[in-house]
């Protein structure tokens, strides 16, 4: 070998290939590669060669030593380069060349030259990892300066393999010659083919791996073998042998069934790779493994990986059981402390000398210690001071027995006391066991407070105790049934309501209390409960029977028991709502009849709650000029005039808050039409659906108010055009007179003057004129009312002021003037009396004594004799008051002799009127004491019905003002006639209904009575052989009759029901 | 006196009636027994002081004093008495009886079986 031999052909970036069958070649050729490469000062690598070998032949021909110090040449191993992180990463590696081409040119060097050894690739387990490394590497070197030999042995790998490996190559070397290499495939197509082909070259390496087997040598074969534990033998990563130990041990059938497998496939275990890996540096292994054999078994193995040369040795043994064992004791421990740690009772290990060992959670929570503040500590501590002689007394005793007599664990149960670590004492449930351990005893107690379980078992007996009590107490019917209407309980009210004992109620049905027509509903009900349709029956109003017979009304609810999610029964809570519904129909029947009458009334009548109009009557809506519909529903305040709202308002403020009871006063409103109408109202306040509302009557005044504004201009056109001047002298004669006055009284001016006022005066006024004309004389001015009589006799009132004339400081005479108030007055009366008996209306319930009153009022004003009659079927009647007034001892007209003038004017629905003497009355009784004078007939007339008759007498005609105020009485009375007569129409009925109840006890007993002397009779009399037929006939009959009176009986007690609460309601209308 | 009649009859009976029939129905079906007869309720009371009976037999419909009455007045002098109301009256009435004070009410017209049954219930035995 010489210095002027080389290869020719190399460039930089070239990947070239030696094939070689004998290591003279090979040498050869990496020798003069590597020459090559220090002289065209490149950075040279070898990789995975001998290296003693190779700088023993470089040191024959060059200073070798000198490249090696100076790092020119380096010798790397394969672990070093291509097994860097312990296996071979093909994409690493790339990346490693990169950066060594890289770190060559850095340094200065021309260039990368690497020689290296790649038989290893056999015995590596990716192969096809090597293959895609020398592929891409392809793609690397033509951008580097690097250059590339890979070195194989023809003689290792089979031909396919070798194939594999040129097509990587782009050009081989041969002898001293670079060549093309026309097996070369581009890298992207070779790495394709890769793929496909992995199965094929798998194949391949078996077959090699085979070859390493024979060469195993006999005398470790031996021992191998022989051995106890399965031993294996791993090539790289795939086993390459084993012991029949390992056979049986894994399950397997024979060798050639594990023959390659790798190691990794054998065992699933994370860590085993990096274990390998470990054991390959040399670093032998211990660790334990798992594995699942053929037969589905796991065992467990401890094994041992170890390198033998370059192999891999793994020993295992089989620790299946002894790891089984462990698993167990360690399960069994673990249950024991989740059990002492979690329990919430205290589980307290003590020995011999009853000093405590362990102490758990519980025993923390329960007693209050720490565990290190007891582990050690006596028992006794546990135990109130009183009970620790007692304890340590059975101790010992139990202790020796124990001791003496068993040899398993004996287990005790007592109720005690603890003695928490604050001094508290509660009572404990305790239970305790001993044991022995080798010859050592032990005591283990399990302590459990149950103070708090004996608290929650008294309040829960008492809660339900209480429930109980509540239940059977309530002063509600409550009651249990099942789904068929079956009772199973009712408590006390229900009970005594129905009549029912509780023995009784639990043969009780639904049907058996519920009237028939009512059940359908329960039953659908029900129904909807059981199906969950509804959570509960609400407020159901049914009529039920109880045991005697009497109709109760219940207002009942009721909800589902639910236990387990079923629906097991009914739970019912009713309520008697008999005398509610009594009274709602009473209150309806009232609300008839208010609407009955206040629909036909001539006053408006109303109702406010809430602020709005809740009921108005035809009448009150006619005033108004709106329909009823427009009303109601509508706030009052919105039809009053502006300036009255204020009044109003309060006004019905003050009703509903009760400060007032009723009030009368007068307010303006707006009609419909836009004219405004003064009524008068009188509202009270009253309760209407349970709230308070106020209820009032209406009139509309307004024609009334305009009289009076019209008597008022009288007034004032009297004091203007008929005050009436005269002068007197200190005497009091007349000095001047106005002659219209003078003519007034029927005297001519000259009659008076020079005469006093004597003749003109009323003698019983006069001493009061005369002190009044005293006054004057003194200095005073006087204002007075007297009554002037004329020459005829008529009586005027006048209005009379008179003031001093001064002569000198004295008075010698007076001035005065004089008003005729007559009419005024008149009219004002009239209308106070009236006023008066609209007040007698409202509170006189009596016709008679109303008509009475009336008359009364009427003839206290001294202007007229009158009298008033009512119509009864076809009789007038007037009462006897009015009769002695009349001087007159029969009232009755039957005879139609008298009062015809009432007749007629009713027929005619208008006033009659006679002057004088005529036919029509010349045949009265009335008239007979009343000759002379003017009668007026006035029709009391309500809904054109009438009612009766106002008979006026006087000896004046009347003013129009005053005929037309007593038409509006005659009304008024008319309908107050009406009222009474309904409200009495009423009261009779009722007095019938009460009449025909207590008849019809009478006769119940009028049955009974008989009855019990027929039965009597054919019980004792007939009680004798011979009349057997006849008694049973007899006593047949007899129970008919009882059935049919025992009917009637449950009839009558209805009645007396209603009885009762007609009488309630009398008693009501008549107070 | 009444330990000497009970060693005679089996018990002692009031029977307070006014109607004739009823009293002799009732004098057959308590032949076993010791009785007398008030017609009216004043005299009701009045026997009851001087008879003593364990039982007493109440109408409710009386001449003089009525049952009700009688009843009250009875168990004014004595507490202990045992009153039956007998009554052809339904059962509000009788009702009225239990509350002055009877114990049971019969209502007419009644069986002897029944009546003797009552009766018995009351004797003091």
């Amino acid at each position: 070998m010489t210095l002027k031999s080389k290869i020719n052909g190399i460039e930089l970036g070239d990947h070239l290939c030696l094939v070689y069958d004998n290591e003279k070649d090979k040498l050869y050729t990496t020798i003069l590669f590597i020459i090559d490469g220090l002289k065209k000062e490149e950075l040279v690598f070898v990789l995975n060669e001998d290296e003693e070998e190779i700088i023993r032949i470089l040191g024959e021909i060059i200073d070798v030593r000198r490249f090696i110090e100076k790092e020119q040449l380096i010798f790397l191993s394969k672990e070093e380069i291509y097994l860097k992180d312990g296996f071979f990463d093909a994409n690493k590696m790339l990346e490693t060349i990169a950066e060594l081409d890289e770190k060559a040119l850095i340094e200065g060097y021309k260039g990368l030259r690497v020689v290296g050894n790649a038989n290893w690739v056999l015995t590596h387990p990716k192969l096809e990892s090597f293959l895609e490394f020398e592929a891409k590497l392809n793609k690397l070197l033509p951008l580097t300066k690097s250059i590339f030999l890979c070195l194989f042995d023809e003689r290792k790998f089979n031909p396919g393999l070798l194939l594999r490996i040129l097509q990587v190559h782009p050009k081989l070397i041969s002898g001293k010659e670079v060549r093309e290499n026309l097996n070369y495939l581009p890298p992207d197509k070779f790495l394709k083919k890769l793929k496909a082909g992995n199965a094929t070259l798998k194949k391949l390496i078996d077959r090699k791996l085979m070859i390493e087997f024979e060469e195993m040598e006999e005398k470790f074969r031996m021992l191998f073998e022989s051995s106890f534990e399965a031993v294996m033998i791993f090539k790289g990563d795939r086993l390459i042998a084993c012991n029949p130990k390992a056979i049986e041990l894994f399950g397997f059938k024979d060798f050639q069934q594990l023959l390659g497998k790798r190691i990794y496939d054998l065992f699933k275990e994370n860590s085993l790779e990096y274990r390998v890996n470990a054991a390959s540096r040399g670093e032998p292994q211990f660790f334990e493994l798992g594995f699942f054999r053929t037969d589905g078994d796991k065992i467990d193995l401890e094994v041992s990986l170890t390198k033998v040369s370059d192999k891999l040795m793994m020993i295992a043994r089989d620790i299946t059981e002894r790891k089984k064992m462990e698993e167990e004791l360690r399960e069994r421990e673990e249950r024991y402390r989740l059990l002492v740690d979690s329990s919430i009772d205290a589980i307290i290990t003590i020995n011999s000398k009853a000093e405590i060992l362990t102490w758990n959670r519980g025993a923390e929570k329960i007693f209050g210690y720490r565990a290190e503040e007891v582990i050690g500590k006596p028992l006794t501590i546990l135990i109130p001071e009183r009970f620790r002689e007692r304890f340590r007394k059975r101790f010992n005793q139990i202790y020796s027995v124990f001791k003496s007599e068993f040899e398993y664990p004996i287990g005790r149960y007592m109720e005690t006391i603890g003695l928490r670590k604050n001094g508290e004492e509660f009572p404990a449930e305790m239970s305790y066991y001993i044991w022995r351990s080798g010859d050592k005893i032990f005591f283990t107690s399990i302590v459990r407070d149950i103070s708090e379980r004996n608290r929650l078992e008294q309040s829960l007996r008492e809660s339900e105790k209480k429930y109980r009590e509540l239940w059977e107490n309530a002063g509600d019917v409550l009651f249990i049934i099942d789904l068929e209407g079956n009772f199973l309980e009712a408590n006390r009210t229900a009970r005594e309501l129905f009549g029912y004992n509780k023995e009784e109620v639990k043969k009780l049905n639904l049907r058996d209390v519920v009237d028939e027509n009512y059940l359908p509903v329960i039953y659908q009900e029900i129904e909807k409960i059981i199906n969950s349709k509804r959570s509960e029956i609400l407020n159901l109003e049914v009529l039920c029977y109880t045991k005697d017979g009497k109709a109760v009304w219940m207002e009942s609810r009721a909800k589902p028991i639910i236990d387990k999610g079923r629906i097991i029964a009914i739970q019912g809570i009713a309520r008697d709502i008999t005398e509610r519904k009594k009274m709602e129909e009473a209150i309806k029947e009232s609300e008839e009849k208010f609407r009955a009458l206040a629909e036909k009334s001539l006053v408006g009548i109303y109702l406010i709650q809430d602020g709005v109009f809740k009921y108005v009557n035809p009448k009150m809506a006619e005033l108004w000029g709106y329909s009823v519909d427009e009303l109601i529903g509508r706030n009052p305040l919105e039809f009053i005039h502006p300036e009255d709202k204020e009044i109003v308002k309060r006004n019905i403020e003050k009703r509903i808050k009760g400060e007032a009871d009723s009030i009368h006063y007068r307010l303006r409103m707006v009609r419909k039409d836009g004219s405004i109408r003064i009524n008068e109202v009188y509202g009270s306040r009253t309760f209407y659906s349970g709230k308070p509302a106020v209820l009032g009557t209406l009139v509309d005044i307004t024609d009334e108010e305009r009289r009076r504004k019209k008597l008022e201009e009288y007034k004032r056109f009297y004091q203007n055009a008929q005050d009436l001047f005269f002068i007197l002298d200190g005497k009091g004669r007349f000095v001047d007179i106005n002659p219209k006055y003078a003519e007034m009284l029927g005297y001519s001016k000259e009659e008076l003057i020079g005469h006093t006022a004597r003749k003109l005066i009323d003698p019983d006024e006069l001493d009061r004129v005369r002190e009044n004309f005293k006054k004057v004389m003194r200095g005073q001015s006087v204002r007075y009312e007297a009554k002037a009589v004329a020459k005829d006799g008529r009586v005027y009132v006048m209005d009379v002021t008179i003031w001093p004339v001064f002569n000198k400081g004295k008075v010698v005479g007076a001035e005065g003037i004089l008003r005729d108030v007559t009419e005024y007055i008149r009219l004002n009366k009239l209308l106070n009396a009236i006023n008066n008996i609209n007040k007698i209306i409202v509170r006189e319930k009596d016709r008679l004594k109303l008509i009475n009153k009336a008359s009364n009022e009427l003839m206290a004003l001294g202007y007229f004799t009158c009298w008033i009659g009512i119509r009864d079927g076809d009789n007038l009647i007037t009462t006897s008051d009015i009769l002695k007034t009349l001087e007159l001892k029969d009232y009755r007209t039957k005879d139609k002799k008298n009062a015809n003038c009432v007749i007629k004017a009713m027929e005619n629905k208008t006033i009659s009127f006679r002057e004088g003497d005529n036919i029509e009355c010349s045949r009265c009784e009335f008239y007979e004491k009343h000759k002379g004078l003017k009668r007026y007939a006035i029709p009391m007339i309500v809904d054109g019905e009438d009612k009766g008759g106002i008979v006026v007498y006087s000896a004046v005609n009347l003013p129009e003002d005053e005929i037309d105020l007593l038409k509006i009485l005659a009304n008024d009375l008319a309908f107050a006639i009406k009222s009474i007569e309904v409200e009495n129409e009423k009261l009779r009925a009722l007095e019938q209904i009460e009449k025909n109840i207590e008849n019809y006890a009478i006769l119940i007993d009028h049955i009974r009575n008989p009855l019990a002397i027929i039965s009597g009779i054919a019980e004792t009399k007939l009680d004798k052989d011979g009349f057997e037929e006849e008694k049973e006939i007899i006593m047949k009959s007899v129970e008919k009759i009882e059935d049919v009176v025992e009917r009637l009986d449950k009839g009558w007690l209805e009645s007396e029901e209603i009885r009762k609460f007609l009488r309630r309601g009398l008693n009501e209308r008549r107070s | 006196m009444k330990e000497e009649a009970k060693l005679v009859g089996n018990g002692r009976i009031l029977i307070v009636e006014d109607d004739d029939s009823i009293v002799e129905i009732l004098s057959l079906m308590l032949s076993d027994y010791d009785f007398v007869i008030a017609k009216d309720g004043g005299k009701a009371v009045q026997l009851y002081k001087i008879y003593k009976p364990d039982v007493v037999l109440m109408d409710l419909v009386l001449p003089v004093m009525n049952g009700i009455e009688a009843t009250k007045k009875i168990l004014e002098t004595d507490p202990d008495a045992k009153i039956i109301g007998v009554t052809a009256f339904g059962r509000k009435l009788g009702k009225d009886l239990l509350e002055a004070g009877a114990l049971e009410i019969m209502i007419k017209p009644f069986r002897k079986k029944d009546l003797v049954g009552v009766v018995e219930k009351y004797l003091n035995r």
